[in-house]
């Protein structure tokens, strides 16, 4: 499993992993009864600390979608409808200032929106 | 040893040099195991102080223990790269090889040459010829193959170029996946802000500031405005507020932010990289002690 760390984002890191499991599941890449990286193999692989990689894990196992089983790491166990409304929670962190920005100049909410699916379109 | 031992444990550490120069004014640190920890200071800040205090080199109050254990007890278990990185200038990296094989038992030969191969350092020439970048490289080489627990580099990096400095970097990790522990000082704050699980931010001997970059992306946000003499005067709750040039700069908390400056037209607001959040720190404590 790899996915990006962007040291830079609005997101904190260990959240930025907790969305990449999520995003693995939702693409099925990840399905239930699946073993997760340890934290050793997951730290090195996306270049970050072993600590953040702990949190991340621990976090996403207080929301139900892993769990630990002891002495073998860490299992999947959610399916993708169960993860799917949790993807929105950083969405809405990344979104949050470069809305507010043009909430600020007075762009209104009709002209995002059809922005969005302007986006939305061009990729289909 | 016990699991949850901590590395570092700096109970109340004050340094007054010669002349009543306080150069360290009584500061706790603790550093728990498998962790990257960076001290972070504008010159004359007291973090080689801080090192020299932990590695015994001079003397100090308060209590320092090292591993549980005052450092002369574990000093084997601690691998030092100094701010100068003086070699001995006349033997060539084959010669220096053989001297630290001599004089230590936890050297990794095999490991410190595949350092100075991926460095590209020439075996044969004398030390002498070294740039200061090449210096560093040898520097690290030795230092990450002593199998210690405890890792502290003070400017370890210093005059390497971009791409070794950040496979320096991922060699440091690699230290802190193998479980060791490491505290480092640098001047880079990008650096910092790729490898450090927690930064301590050292102004004027005393620790400022001392938590981890997601713990500041989720607490703080920037607000910059044109400077404001009045608005400057009315930031006493605010973390820190500095003038740089014409622009205010202010660190709030997250919900500060918003209740106060998300309707103020000429303020932004922007979540903090350390750099920022560094330098507004720094610009404040010298506006305050002025």
């Amino acid at each position: 499993m790899w996915f990006d760390i962007d040291i830079r984002s609005p997101l904190p890191i260990y959240d930025q992993i907790k969305r990449g499991v999520r995003e693995e599941i939702l693409k099925e890449k990840l399905k239930e009864g699946d073993p997760l990286p340890s934290i050793r193999e997951m730290a090195s692989q996306i270049r970050v600390n072993p600590n953040t990689v702990a949190r991340a894990y621990r976090e996403l196992e207080m929301e139900g979608l892993i769990m630990a089983r002891p002495g073998l790491g860490y299992i999947v166990v959610s399916d993708r409808e169960q993860v799917r409304d949790s993807v929105f929670e950083s969405l809405s962190t990344e979104l949050r200032e470069p809305i507010l920005r043009l909430k600020k100049s007075g762009i209104s909410l009709e002209r995002l929106l059809e922005v969005i699916e302007k986006i939305w379109k061009e990729m289909n | 040893m016990e699991r949850n031992e901590l590395t570092l444990d700096i109970q109340n550490l004050e340094k007054t040099y010669k002349g009543n120069v306080e150069a360290v004014c009584g500061i706790d640190v603790k550093l728990e195991k498998q962790r990257i920890y960076a001290l972070l200071g504008p010159n004359g800040a007291g973090k080689t102080t801080v090192l020299k205090s932990i590695l015994g080199l001079i003397n100090y109050s308060g209590s320092i223990l090292v591993l549980g254990r005052p450092v002369d007890e574990v000093r084997e278990m601690i691998s030092f790269v100094p701010e100068e990185k003086n070699l001995y200038e006349n033997l060539n990296i084959e010669e220096t090889l053989k001297l630290i094989r001599r004089i230590s038992s936890r050297f990794d030969e095999n490991q410190a040459r595949n350092y100075i191969a991926h460095y590209k350092l020439p075996c044969t020439k004398k030390i002498r010829t070294f740039s200061n970048g090449m210096k560093s490289a040898m520097y690290i080489s030795l230092a990450l193959s002593a199998d210690a627990d405890f890792y502290i580099l003070d400017e370890p990096t210093w005059g390497l170029d971009p791409i070794m400095r950040d496979d320096t970097l991922e060699f440091i990790r690699e230290k802190v996946i193998a479980g060791k522990t490491v505290l480092y000082t640098s001047h880079i704050i990008p650096e910092v802000e790729k490898i450090a699980d927690e930064f301590f931010i050292m102004i004027n001997g005393k620790v400022k500031y001392s938590g981890d970059l997601d713990g500041i992306k989720e607490k703080y946000r920037i607000v910059k405005m044109p400077f404001d003499k009045k608005e400057l005067a009315s930031c006493t709750d605010c973390l820190a507020a500095a003038k740089e040039l014409n622009r205010l700069s202010i660190i709030v908390e997250n919900s500060e932010a918003t209740e106060r400056f998300y309707k103020t037209d000429e303020a932004t607001i922007s979540i903090p990289d350390l750099e920022e959040f560094f330098q507004i720190l720094v610009r404040s404590e010298n506006r305050n002690s002025r």
